[in-house]
């Protein structure tokens, strides 16, 4: 499909699903008033239209693009169609920081505590990575740094838990990790918002460099790559907006593998085009999982991240099986 | 006027030596086949003088930044990695990278004629991922050609073609340095290295062992020393004849 094409009909469908977010609640707002109260200042309705689902909404797009795009560049830097944003350990490592902030009972005492311990989660484990696999290693060293970061960060999760002494904290910690949408304000989104927007810069331009690394390193790296360069952008990025995007929804999993799959053969497969498509079919998938767990069970609060597993990993299955088919 | 120029250079790879005081210069017309016996150098060399591996001594390619490099030298490595189902086009395209963003007029011509020269035309909308090895080889050295650069290093780009395809690579290898391009290619294959190249480079552990016309360095006492094998050699009507009779070892 031409690139502009496609890009226009991924615009038009989150545009869609942004204002399908906006007009589903339990609230239960005709779409006429809802719209109105955006604009016009009607009370109560305007209140939740402005407070609860635009922000809502608005997340929805930035944390999906994040996934999505960080999912693409993660698996045409790895050369692997099964790498996934998580394979960093960023997201254990944010939603590690996140626990730690529940714990310590900061998150209750400083609302912005939560996001920030994440924030510095993520941040840490990217500079762990790089100092871990070294400038000049394979992508295999940056793989096997990523799964040994994942485990710890996983294993101190764990730890937390298991000690933890007060069984309120311990649900919290459990509900957060599920990863939802639900109850974020706006001081969430301006949180986010750098770190994805400075992320998306430093991976929307390495395009060239991904379609050169089609080839191998040692023939992109003669076609003007250069490779340390390459991987710090990846990972500052990767670690960027997807430590972001967990911070303020916690662990929303098969997004950021499910996705840049999805839309690879419409993308003739070419990794520089791959990454603008994966941001906004990202978007558009988290928006639809977010306003899907508000129609399927609204009054049990299904969380974001369990319905993108489920409806992620038999789509994932599919594309194995269609894979294998293709191959055998 | 020379467009790769190599002093002393040498490469450790795990503290042994693979390439020692090697100086090596290819210049605009010249097709220079470096030849030598498996684990003599020649990858490790042509790496080392692209930057790609540490060395000692010196080499003007690697010298250049990297985006400098990738307008005078065209690399295709030994490993056929396609990472991706792109088609054929879009991969012989990527030979563009280098030169700025893409779909200039210059570059859909450079890609043209690339995909021409490979006679690569009825698979330029297949998956380079689903053709055969042959194909893919043929693909890759198009993408190489496209980067059009005076100065083009291949890793046993005939490895794997059929008779016919290495007699035609070979042949648009001498067409190439007709336009006044350098050439530097690796091959196992005497017989295509005699009656095509203008020059041969003979590397032995790592060490140059011969270097001059092919004719001086196919020489019976060369062939047993560092390949041991024997061989015959006789001029014909059709050009050189080489074979390869029997090992010495």
């Amino acid at each position: 499909m031409p690139a502009p094409a496609l890009n226009a009909a991924l615009l038009s469908l989150t545009g869609a699903l942004l204002l399908a977010s906006l007009l589903i609640g339990p609230a239960g707002i005709a779409p006429g008033t809802a719209l109105l109260a955006l604009v016009q200042d009607q009370g109560a309705t305007t209140l939740v239209m402005r407070e609860i689902r635009l922000p809502r909404a608005l997340l929805g797009v930035c944390v999906g693009a994040s996934l999505g795009l960080g999912g693409a560049a993660m698996q045409g830097y790895l050369r692997n169609p099964l790498a996934e944003p998580g394979l960093l350990g960023v997201s254990s490592s944010a939603a590690l920081g996140a626990v730690l902030a529940i714990q310590t009972g900061l998150a209750a005492a400083f609302a912005p505590a939560l996001p920030l311990a994440a924030l510095a989660g993520a941040a840490l484990s990217g500079a762990a990575i790089l100092l871990l696999a070294g400038p000049r290693g394979p992508s295999l060293t940056l793989i096997l740094a990523g799964i040994a970061i994942s485990a710890l960060a996983g294993a101190l999760t764990s730890l937390v838990l298991n000690l933890s002494p007060n069984p309120f904290a311990a649900t919290e910690i459990v509900f957060w990790m599920l990863g939802s949408l639900a109850d974020r304000s706006f001081s969430h989104l301006w949180l986010a918002l750098p770190f994805m927007a400075a992320g998306a810069l430093l991976l929307l331009r390495l395009g060239p460099a991904l379609d050169a690394l089609t080839l191998g390193e040692d023939a992109a790296a003669t076609m003007g790559v250069r490779l340390l360069r390459l991987r710090l952008s990846v990972v500052a990025g990767v670690a960027a907006m997807v430590g972001a995007a967990t911070a303020v929804a916690g662990t929303v999993g098969f997004v950021g593998l499910v996705v840049p799959h999805l839309l690879r053969p419409l993308v003739g497969a070419r990794p520089s085009r791959l990454l603008p498509a994966s941001a906004l079919g990202g978007a558009a998938m988290v928006l639809a999982a977010d306003v899907a767990v508000r129609l399927i069970l609204p009054e049990r609060d299904l969380k974001l991240g369990v319905l993108t597993a489920l409806v992620g990993a038999p789509v994932f299955l599919h594309l194995i099986y269609a894979t294998r088919r293709r191959l055998g | 006027m020379t467009l790769m120029t190599l002093e002393r250079l040498g490469v450790r790879l795990g503290g042994r030596p693979v390439v020692e005081e090697v100086d090596l210069r290819v210049g605009p017309g010249e097709l220079v086949g470096l030849i030598g016996p498996n684990g003599a150098g020649k990858t490790s060399l042509m790496r080392a003088a692209l930057g790609l591996l540490p060395f000692n001594g010196s080499s003007d390619l690697a010298a250049l930044s990297p985006a400098d490099r990738a307008r005078r030298v065209a690399w295709m490595p030994q490993s056929r990695e396609i990472a991706w189902p792109v088609s054929v086009e879009t991969l012989v395209s990527f030979g563009r990278l280098p030169h700025g963003p893409a779909g200039l007029p210059a570059d859909r011509m450079a890609v043209e004629a690339a995909l021409e020269r490979m006679e690569l035309g009825p698979l330029r909308h297949r998956p380079a991922t689903d053709i055969s090895g042959g194909e893919r080889a043929c693909a890759l050295f198009a993408r190489a050609l496209a980067q059009d650069t005076p100065l083009l290093l291949a890793d046993e780009p005939a490895a794997g073609l059929d008779p016919a395809h290495q007699v035609g690579l070979m042949r648009l290898l001498s067409e190439l340095t007709g336009e006044g391009r350098g050439i530097l290619v690796s091959m196992h294959d005497l017989g295509l290295a005699l009656r095509h190249c203008t020059r041969l480079v003979l590397l032995d552990h790592g060490r140059k062992a011969a270097d001059g016309v092919p004719r001086d360095v196919l020489t019976a006492e060369l062939l047993s020393r560092v390949f041991g094998v024997r061989a015959h050699l006789s001029e014909t009507e059709d050009g050189p004849i080489f074979q390869v009779l029997d090992t010495l070892r």
